[in-house]
């Protein structure tokens, strides 16, 4: 049976209207958060066995006027993975704030539900415009996850966060107007059947790249990304890390496959920025490598993560006959990382929970003293990594694959490369929760919640990759 | 029913490890009566398993994991040889941790690591082809990375870094080949006789079928410890006895040379190794660890590296069984992969008890030991006589097995190889019998009660006696000789 695709956005921002009154917060954020979940996954589950893609317009109202939702096997995908950690999250949240940022918590709930409306709206829409309208979204309750905490380093890190993304929206909502201005449509499929075979105006697209780039914090642009995920709380951090950088590259990631003709001034572009990712990847490794605080470690390797989906830009560009397989290779990059990342920052929230600061050295004995979170840093280690089972590793099989078979050397040797150099900023982390140095903070048990919310974060990321078949099919199917 | 058997065969320690992650570290005896019974079962099926395989039965699972690649498990005679193995040296060893560890801190967290480590091994038994294998290959080195490292002390971390950076770098030589395999040839089925695409391709492209041998071969030695690359064995002897009992002289070394063995035999194929020379340069390489292992071992002064030394050189016994051409040689490889397990774990298991009792941890400490701890000292003389090639031992089956192998391939140079080899090891091995049994003890206190508790005696003493009976079986009776003859003859009788 079909569903409604606008209760996937409605509810989240029911919800967030809800958690409002104080009376009803900690219902409201449980029973929502619960059904938001329930939703993305019956909405993935259809798209495993439903009709897909399935158009919906919003009023009635059609194309090229009205607001239109698509829900295919990559959207189904996504939202499925905004759905588990968005639960989990969730779940966190209402342990960590009630022991924690006890003020924080008020304002918390409320742009947590309208950042998930805001994801779940961007996976499904096909506009630009849109799409434009939801990044700006997406951007706002991000800024204000960011300086939460409201001490200067968080508000500067939001300030910095704010200026950029405004700069990025501006060069969006200028490639749109370009595109507007000379076809007269912004839906993705119209615009690829009106720019099929043209070379005039793929200019247009170009800002538009900079534009996600800028948001997905590739490498000139990373600066903003360190500060503004390391200074705020860790249910937020793990939330800005986990979900809020991935939109820009799955629009890019559509951009390339769907719409963008073939013309050789892409494919320089599509080098620049394979080797930009090549950057980020050696770069943000480099710095994660150095940092003697979990969460800046943390914010680099998201940095250095998010490279491996720029990377591999000249296979979307070449790699038409692949499709499939690229399509999965970068959902599950996507995934995993999301699952991993998520997992990690609310082990480092338990960590500084316990520790009362955040620092590397003071993580001894975490493997003894509290091992569901150790054991939650230890598989979504293992998936940053890259090490089988998890998905991450699937990931990488494929993108390795795939370049090796469209003769992307450079690009395989920098994946696999990568993966060392993830090796050796997670190895501090497992070194360190291991040592047996007797340590006095730790007698200070951790919330439960808190310690199973990561976990089953931290082992749904390694175990995935055992089930990717059943993951992927949406995206086989279309 | 076949599929369930196999899936549970996998998935029933890795159930355990989920149980008990999340059971309290305080449910002692919860948690030791859900292993018992885990392993239990686990002997029931292989003993099922075992049964319908040699009367003809197929057992896989296979789906597509990748649009590359599938993940295949499949049932035969080879991976239940290796399955029956450590199935069985599991249920040893469990018993053996849970009196070891008694009153340890972190044995949850232990057992977790341990019944994960297990599902890995019989993972890489099962596996039907290369890239299911290196899934579970990897998965090994990640859960044996925690309990290398279990101790916390310094020493072990360091351990644990090193174990760390030779399989990481190893497994990344392993995903480069696997994925160059799959990119050219699209298929790494496990076949008897070789993988037909993979050899087609490999006579159209000699130099990159060579590289990829070599970068597959080199990747598993890393567990295999052949001797560049064996510096993390030694070091990893750091860890608490039951794992380097089962782990790093059953587990996971035997995983590089189970790998080596399919790569060899079902991968390539015999016929291919041979004809493109392959295995000459290789064959040199393993003799050299051979006497390098025995060498070393003769002159380490802690008894766990001494064993650890004598690991990496019958490793290599069994990893020039395999490179060597010709039927007896292989009997010989699949034999030891077998026997040296049963006996090494038997030792490693003696020294553990010395450990335990007296704090014995190096070779001066050891005087009079042996007097105090009777029955230890008796399974540890008798595994000692089988790991030198005593008759009467299974110790002696292998070596007659690889000598004759060595001969029938025409390299008499290995079997000086093996007889060098056997004469060290009386030179590391007896000296400690002798000094535990013949030594004067500093202080003659002798602690009062059994020499250790019943759940750490009784793992050696069976290990030891199987030692024994596997020794003077005729070979009609059931034992690993009668079913890797009957490897051996399937897999030669193939083409």
């Amino acid at each position: 049976m079909p569903i409604d695709l606008g209760y996937l956005v409605a509810l989240p921002l029911l919800a967030s209207l809800l958690s409002l009154i104080p009376s009803l917060r900690v219902y409201t954020a449980f029973i929502f958060s619960l059904l938001s979940f329930l939703l993305s996954l019956y909405s993935f589950i259809y798209t495993l066995m439903g009709d897909i893609p399935l158009y919906q317009w919003i009023g009635g109202w059609v194309a090229p006027l009205g607001i239109g939702f698509r829900l295919d096997g990559l959207s189904g995908f996504f939202l499925l993975m905004t759905g588990i950690i968005g639960f989990f999250v969730a779940l966190y949240s209402f342990s960590f704030f009630k022991v924690e940022y006890q003020r924080q918590g008020k304002v918390f709930w409320f742009f947590f539900f309208f950042l998930w409306a805001g994801l779940n709206a961007f996976f499904l829409s096909e506009d630009l415009f849109n799409l434009y309208v939801v990044l700006e979204v997406l951007s706002l309750s991000a800024l204000v996850l960011v300086a939460l905490p409201g001490h200067r380093k968080a508000i500067k890190a939001s300030l910095n966060y704010l200026f950029l993304s405004i700069l990025a929206s501006m060069f969006y909502l200028l490639g749109v107007a370009m595109l507007y201005a000379n076809y007269g449509v912004l839906s993705m499929s119209l615009l690829s059947e009106k720019l099929a075979g043209t070379h005039a105006f793929t200019y247009a697209l170009f800002p538009i790249i900079v534009a996600l780039a800028i948001k997905s914090a590739l490498l000139p642009f990373h600066f903003w990304l360190p500060p503004a995920h390391s200074s705020t709380v860790a249910p937020a951090s793990a939330l800005l890390s986990s979900l809020v950088v991935k939109p820009p590259a799955y629009l890019m990631l559509r951009l390339w496959l769907e719409v963008l003709p073939k013309d050789k001034s892409l494919e320089y572009l599509s080098i620049v920025l394979s080797l930009m990712g090549a950057l980020a990847i050696l770069v943000g490794s480099y710095y994660a490598i150095r940092q003697k605080t979990i969460k800046m470690l943390l914010a680099y390797s998201t940095v250095a993560q998010m490279g491996y989906l720029f990377l591999m830009a000249p296979l979307y560009y070449h790699g038409e006959s692949f499709r499939e397989a690229l399509l999965q290779a970068f959902a599950l990059q996507v995934f995993s990382h999301a699952l991993a990342k998520a997992s990690m920052f609310l082990s480092s929230g338990n960590a500084i929970y316990v520790a009362r600061r955040d620092d590397l050295s003071y993580m001894p004995g975490f493997a003894h003293s509290h091992p569901l979170t150790f054991f939650a840093l230890f598989f979504s280690g293992a998936t940053l990594i890259g090490l089988p089972l998890s998905a991450g590793f699937v990931a990488k099989f494929l993108f390795l694959g795939l370049s090796i078979r469209l003769g992307f050397i450079f690009q395989g040797s920098i994946m696999l490369f990568g993966s060392l150099l993830a090796s050796l900023y997670v190895y501090p982390i497992w070194r360190e929760s291991f040592s047996s140095h007797p340590t006095k903070f730790y007698d200070n048990p951790i919330p439960q919640l808190m310690e199973l919310s990561a976990f089953f974060l931290g082992f749904l990321s390694f175990s995935s990759g055992i089930v990717t078949f059943l993951l992927l099919q949406g995206i086989v199917r279309g | 029913m076949e599929r369930l058997a196999v899936l549970s065969l996998l998935l029933s320690s890795f159930f355990v490890s989920l149980f008990i992650s999340f059971l309290k570290e305080e449910r002692v005896f919860l948690r030791s009566l859900v292993n018992a019974i885990a392993a239990f079962y686990k002997l029931f099926v292989v003993a099922y398993l075992l049964w319908s395989v040699y009367r003809g039965g197929v057992f896989e699972i296979r789906y597509s994991m990748v649009p590359f690649a599938d993940f295949y498990l499949t049932v035969d005679p080879l991976a239940l040889l290796f399955v029956s193995l450590s199935s069985f040296l599991w249920l040893i060893t469990t018993i053996y941790a849970i009196g070891y560890l008694e009153g340890a801190p972190n044995r949850r967290r232990f057992f977790v690591f341990f019944n994960l480590a297990v599902t890995s091994t019989m993972g890489i038994a099962l596996a039907g082809n290369m890239f299911t294998f290196f899934l579970f290959y990897e998965l090994l080195t990640l859960s044996t990375y925690p309990l290398v490292v279990h101790r916390g002390t310094q020493k072990a971390l360091r351990a644990g870094g090193i174990y760390l950076v030779y399989t990481i770098l190893g497994g990344s030589l392993f995903m480069l080949c696997l994925v160059l395999l799959y990119m050219f040839v699209g298929d790494s089925t496990f076949h008897t006789g070789g993988n037909p695409s993979l050899r087609a391709w490999v006579l159209e492209n000699p130099l990159w079928g060579k590289l990829l041998f070599y970068g597959f071969f080199f990747a598993m030695a890393v567990k295999a410890a052949v001797f560049p690359l064996h510096q993390w064995l030694t070091r990893a002897m750091v860890a608490p006895a039951p794992v380097s009992a089962l782990l790093h002289a059953v587990a996971v070394v035997k995983a590089g040379a189970f790998g080596i063995i399919r790569l060899v035999y079902e991968l390539y194929g015999v016929e291919l190794v041979q004809s493109m020379e392959l295995w000459q340069p290789l064959a040199y390489l393993t003799a050299f660890t051979i006497l390098f292992g025995s060498f070393m071992a003769v002159f380490q002064e802690e008894l766990k590296k001494r064993l650890a030394y004598s690991t990496m050189s019958h490793l290599s016994y069994i990893i020039l069984g395999i490179l060597l051409p010709g039927q007896l040689s292989t009997m010989g490889a699949l034999l030891h992969l077998v026997n040296h397990g049963i006996m090494k774990i038997t030792l490693f298991m003696c020294l553990g008890n010395y450990a335990e009792k007296y704090g014995v941890h190096k070779f001066k400490e050891l005087d009079g030991v042996g007097k105090k701890m009777p029955l230890t000292t008796i399974a540890f003389t008798v595994a000692s006589l089988g790991l030198i090639g005593t008759p009467m031992t299974v110790g002696y089956l292998t070596k007659k097995y690889l000598e004759a192998g060595a001969k029938a391939a025409g390299e008499e140079w290995a079997i000086y190889v093996f007889y060098i080899s056997s004469i060290l090891s009386v030179f590391y091995l007896m000296p400690i019998v002798f000094k535990a049994l013949f030594g004067r003890s500093r202080e003659d206190k002798e602690k009062k009660g059994l020499e250790v508790s019943p759940l750490m005696l009784i793992p050696p003493l069976i290990t030891a006696f199987l030692t024994l009976l596997f020794g003077i079986l005729p070979p009609e009776a059931i034992s690993p000789l009668k079913w890797v003859q009957y490897i051996v003859n399937k897999a030669y009788g193939g083409y």
